[in-house]
């Protein structure tokens, strides 16, 4: 009787304490962070060293740099004199010739060049042409003369759309929203911008942790401040000015929850860093980001990759950039990016288990094999040797793999570890 | 042993062992026995005619009888007369058939009336009451199945009403001669003994210039269950046999239920194919009773002779050679030896070795009458008035050594029916049953890919005939109504022949498409047009308005659209100008190849012989000269015989 009286009363609810976890700077930092402070002041060299050479005597290989299609960082007025000369010259076509063609630079795989010396993919200076006679061309003909009118009036009343907000000015006409995002490439290297000159911007994906400070647009923002989700990387990065840190490097994830266990983790505290994702392919925006912290706080990037050709292909996007806009790979790639983990050595020297390992499909090794083949890889032979262990072993690894030693292995043993030893490549 | 019964050997007839098993030649059940009577008869009149150069003309007449009326026709008493009801009592309903309508079994004045050559007077019992009495000496291409002809209908009458068939015939040999004499028969069969019962033969002074031959048989049947198939056997035997006329007339019994049918597939064609001709066999296709027969009917003196004398295809050195290969194994053997010494054993093996030689000559196909492509395709034309129509014929082929031939033709639109519709002719007779498991019909549905010449099987009206003559046709199954698809010479020449017809099609249809691409091209560059000249009119305004410093070759240009000069739609016009221009270019190009390609109206007319009875007239057959020019268009209604 009496145990059911006892069972019936409400426990008494205790009060949550919502004391805040300290995290302080770890007993070993100095000893961790070692190697790292050593890459970062032969980081820092280089990147001044980069810096004081002039564009034109940047070596450009076997290609002048005639040959190639770089677009600069242009003001809205001076996008929109532009878009003026072409709407001129077209409607001249038109009233002239009865029929108009726009100039669009190609950007096709045989027009794509990695230069060695830049670490990066750059546009050659091939193009096409796109008739309205032509009825394989007249839809996208239509579409980006009406692109070039709306970004036209963005840029004119000064702020920003996402192309979301563009596709839907004309539904009718873009039908798919594919199509309308698919022409502001071309719409940027015909005007010779970058494509966030064009004030059009994706929606949020990136995220951003750790121990750096900056101004968005007059409104102070502490990264180490901002929970344990983060700050979103906007959109508009050249609103973002007096970064300030005093972080060692900056810890680049490909993965989403590898970020939040990091953050959760308060790594950055422990180690001081800035901590980086854009959950998988990453945007122009996180890109930006990521290149403008490396160039103005001169300090090494790590990243921290799955174990498979997917992710190795991630990882050369924000290095060299990507085919579909290697017009603007000067703004937005980051070269010299360490690759940290998960690496196909680390399979073994960290003794994953069996059950960790996937094979590789069919698919992957084919990937594999193309990746052995493309120049960024071939640029680092520490890169190519691991890629061969990967295509010999077919086998993968994700990072949370690393999860069977227990969820905070990542953050506790193997990161540390892999700092002290200054294990990247 | 008491009462056992002794076991008598029964010899049997030829007229006995078909009465017993008429499902063999097409008499399955009353339905079907009617259908096949009347194909019979039509088929014997069509030789009849053919076989002295006269173009066929075949009326046939189905009269339906009541009770009352068949009781009476045959003198019998019905049911009025019926002294005790009781015998007659329904028993449980077993004698109601599926529709559940009364049983009862319907009796048919079938008469069936050519304009042939007739049977001379002294023939006619021998010729109608002698079952398989015709001799085979050699090959032929025929139309009958079994030979049998009128000799079934009868042993069919015979046995559903027991009336005699009447014929009337008037012989002669020339075309248009009108016989002097005109002869009456009555007679039925004596199925035991396979011998005519003559009832009356007489023969009289030709009065009413009658040619030709006239059957009138009374028969069980039901119009009901195969009146469509007997329809549907005229109109497909019309397609085929343009230069034949013919009727039909349906009359209902008093009390029936059924309605009045009259169906004429008049003349359209004097172009008659000539008679198939009488050929030796193709030593690939003896037996051993075949030359037995031909060793012991033939002439010849020598084996030698024999073999390269009455069989085709062989040479004398391959003659030579065969016997040394004979001999080989039967020192007997010798090119001089006579037909007659050839033993049964030394048949077995002159067999064996003709079947597996390989040297012969191809069977001679100069002895296949097929229809011919302008008959063929008259005959289509004819009947379905289709927008496109293409004839094919395929080089003759050979199967066990005998020649076949296959023709195909592919009509496309107008009264076409929906889909792929197959007609079959086997030696120019159509074959209306078992149509799922022929040959052509299961090429069509499989082995042709319509889509890939711009036939949509579903949505398209395409009728396709395929004409396959043979000396013997590979009929499978017991009721000789298909041909099985496991022939791959027949199967490979019916689908190449279909093929051909489809590739013309395909560019008929390839211009079609073309000419409904530069209307799309058209519309869909009409269509961005206002899109297009709005965007760009638009930044133009704005520069304007922002009074921006441009260079000088746009000066006019800005102070146009200043002045309003210039508007969105001198843009709009402008561009409406170059898709008019671009695209006309392209549709004159199409024209210009969719002309060489014989799309042009005036090709799609017909120029026929001319058609000497002029009883009828298509409604704008124009004389021009040699040839009569039938326009295109519906076919004219018939008015009528005459005087018939």
């Amino acid at each position: 009787m009496s145990s059911a009286a006892a069972s019936a009363t409400p426990p008494a609810r205790k009060k949550a304490k919502t004391t805040k976890k300290v995290v302080a700077l770890a007993a070993d930092a100095d000893i961790v962070l070692k190697k790292v402070r050593e890459l970062r002041k032969q980081t820092a060299k280089n990147i001044e060293a980069e810096l004081s050479k002039t564009a034109s005597a940047a070596d450009y290989g076997s290609l002048k740099k005639e040959d190639l299609l770089e677009v600069d960082n242009l003001a809205s007025p001076d996008v929109m004199a532009r878009i003026e000369d072409i709407a001129l010259r077209i409607a001249k076509q038109v009233l002239e010739k009865n029929h108009y063609t726009f100039t669009v630079p190609s950007r096709a795989s045989t027009n794509q060049h990695y230069i060695k010396s830049l670490d990066r993919i750059a546009l050659g200076s091939a193009s096409g042409t796109r008739t309205f006679a032509s009825v394989s061309e007249v839809r996208k003909t239509t579409i980006t003369a009406r692109c070039m009118e709306l970004i036209y009036n963005v840029l004119g009343k000064g702020i920003h759309i996402t192309k979301r907000d563009l596709f839907y000015t004309d539904v009718k006409l873009f039908v798919k929203q594919a199509d309308s995002d698919g022409v502001l490439d071309d719409i940027s290297t015909m005007i010779g911008c970058t494509r966030s000159n064009l004030n059009v911007v994706a929606s949020d994906k990136g995220l951003v942790v750790g121990r750096v400070q900056f101004t968005e647009d007059g409104d102070v923002i502490d990264c180490t401040r901002m929970g344990v989700g983060g700050k979103a990387i906007p959109p508009y990065t050249d609103k973002i000015t007096d970064i300030q840190s005093d972080a060692e490097f900056i810890l680049l994830v490909e993965k989403d929850a590898v970020y939040m266990r990091l953050a959760e983790d308060r790594f950055y505290h422990r180690y001081p860093c800035i901590i980086i994702t854009a959950k998988g392919q990453p945007d122009v925006a996180t890109r930006m980001f990521l290149r403008r912290l490396k160039y103005e706080l001169k300090i090494p990037v790590m990243g921290l990759f799955d174990s498979d050709p997917y992710g190795l292909k991630i990882l050369s996007v924000y290095m060299s950039g990507s085919k579909n806009m290697s017009y603007d790979s000067a703004h937005l790639t980051t070269p010299d990016i360490k690759w940290l983990g998960i690496r196909p050595t680390d399979l073994n020297r960290y003794n994953l288990p069996e059950q960790c390992r996937l094979d590789m499909t069919d698919s992957d090794i084919k990937t594999g094999e193309i990746m052995i083949d493309e120049d960024f890889i071939k640029a680092n032979p520490e890169w190519v040797k691991e890629m061969k262990i990967m295509l010999r072993t077919k086998q993968k690894a994700e990072i949370q793999a690393l999860s069977s030693f227990g969820f905070q292995y990542i953050s506790e043993e193997y990161l540390p570890r892999k700092l002290r030893e200054g294990d990247w490549i | 042993m008491g009462k056992h019964k002794s076991e008598t050997a029964q010899q049997k007839s030829p007229a006995e062992f078909f009465a017993s098993n008429q499902a063999i030649a097409g008499f399955d059940n009353p339905g079907k026995s009617l259908y096949t009577t009347i194909r019979e008869l039509v088929e014997n009149g069509l030789d009849a005619a053919e076989s002295i150069g006269s173009l066929p003309e075949i009326n046939v007449t189905v009269e339906e009888l009541s009770r009352e009326e068949f009781n009476k026709y045959r003198g019998v008493k019905g049911a009025e007369g019926r002294k005790d009801e009781n015998l007659f009592k329904d028993r449980g309903g077993s004698k109601r058939d599926s529709t559940g309508s009364e049983k009862e079994d319907t009796y048919y004045i079938v008469t069936v009336k050519d304009n042939g050559c007739g049977m001379s007077h002294s023939s006619i019992p021998n010729m109608l009451g002698i079952v398989l009495s015709g001799s085979k000496y050699g090959v032929r291409q025929t139309r009958g199945k079994f030979g049998l002809g009128a000799k079934m209908a009868l042993i069919w009458g015979k046995k559903s009403t027991g009336i005699p068939v009447t014929v009337v015939t008037s012989h002669t040999k020339n075309p248009g001669e009108v016989p002097a004499k005109v002869s009456k028969c009555i007679l039925d069969i004596d199925i035991y003994k396979n011998l005519p019962r003559v009832e009356e033969h007489t023969e009289r002074t030709n009065h009413s210039s009658f040619v030709g031959t006239e059957f009138k048989l009374c028969i069980g049947g039901s119009w009901k269950s195969h009146g469509k198939f007997i329809k549907s056997y005229l109109q497909k035997l019309a397609v085929i046999t343009p230069y034949a006329s013919f009727s039909f007339d349906f009359v209902p019994g008093t009390g029936s239920k059924t309605t009045k049918v009259s169906l004429s597939y008049p003349r359209t064609s004097d172009n008659m194919p000539p008679l198939s001709k009488h050929v030796k066999h193709h030593p690939s296709s003896v037996n051993n009773l075949l030359i037995q027969q031909l060793l012991d009917i033939s002439p010849k003196k020598t084996l030698l002779s024999f073999l390269t004398g009455e069989l085709s295809g062989i040479t004398k050195p391959v003659a030579l050679r065969i016997i040394s290969e004979l001999s080989c194994g039967d020192s007997s053997f010798s090119p001089s030896m006579p037909p007659s010494s050839v033993t049964q054993t030394q048949i077995n093996r002159i067999c064996q070795i003709l079947k597996t030689v390989t040297e012969f000559r191809a069977p001679d196909a100069t002895c296949l009458s097929p229809a011919g492509e302008y008959n063929l395709r008259l005959g289509i034309q004819q009947h379905y008035n289709p927008d496109h129509l293409f004839t094919h014929t395929l080089k003759p082929g050979a199967v066990d050594g005998h020649p076949f031939l296959v023709e195909v033709g592919v009509a496309f639109g107008g009264s076409c029916r929906e889909k792929i519709n197959v007609t079959r002719f086997a030696n120019r007779i159509p074959l209306l049953f078992e149509s799922g498991s022929d040959v052509c019909t299961k090429v069509c549905a499989k082995g042709i890919d319509w889509k890939a010449y711009y036939i949509d099987p579903v949505g398209s009206r395409v009728e396709v005939f395929v004409s396959i003559v043979s000396t013997k046709v590979p009929f499978k199954g017991t009721g000789k109504e298909y041909i099985a698809d496991n022939v791959r010479e027949i199967k490979d020449k019916v689908t190449r022949g279909i093929q051909a017809c489809a590739r013309q099609i395909k560019e008929i249809l390839g211009v079609r498409k073309k000419l409904g691409d530069a209307k799309a091209r058209r519309s869909k560059l009409t269509r961005y047009i206002p899109d297009a000249s709005k965007a760009l009119f638009g930044i133009l305004q704005e520069v304007v308005k922002r009074n921006a410093e441009k260079p000088q070759e746009y000066a006019a240009l800005i102070s146009s659209v200043k002045s309003k000069k210039v508007t969105v739609d001198s843009f709009s016009d402008k561009l409406k100008l170059m898709v008019n221009e671009e695209v006309t270019k392209a549709e004159e190009s199409d024209l210009i190849k969719s002309k060489g390609q014989g799309n042009h109206p005036d090709e799609q007319n017909f120029y026929i012989g001319p058609v000497k009875e002029e009883e009828f007239e298509w409604g704008k057959t124009v004389d021009t000269g040699k040839v009569f020019f039938v326009p295109r268009g519906k076919r004219h209604k018939f008015e009528g015989w005459g005087d018939a």
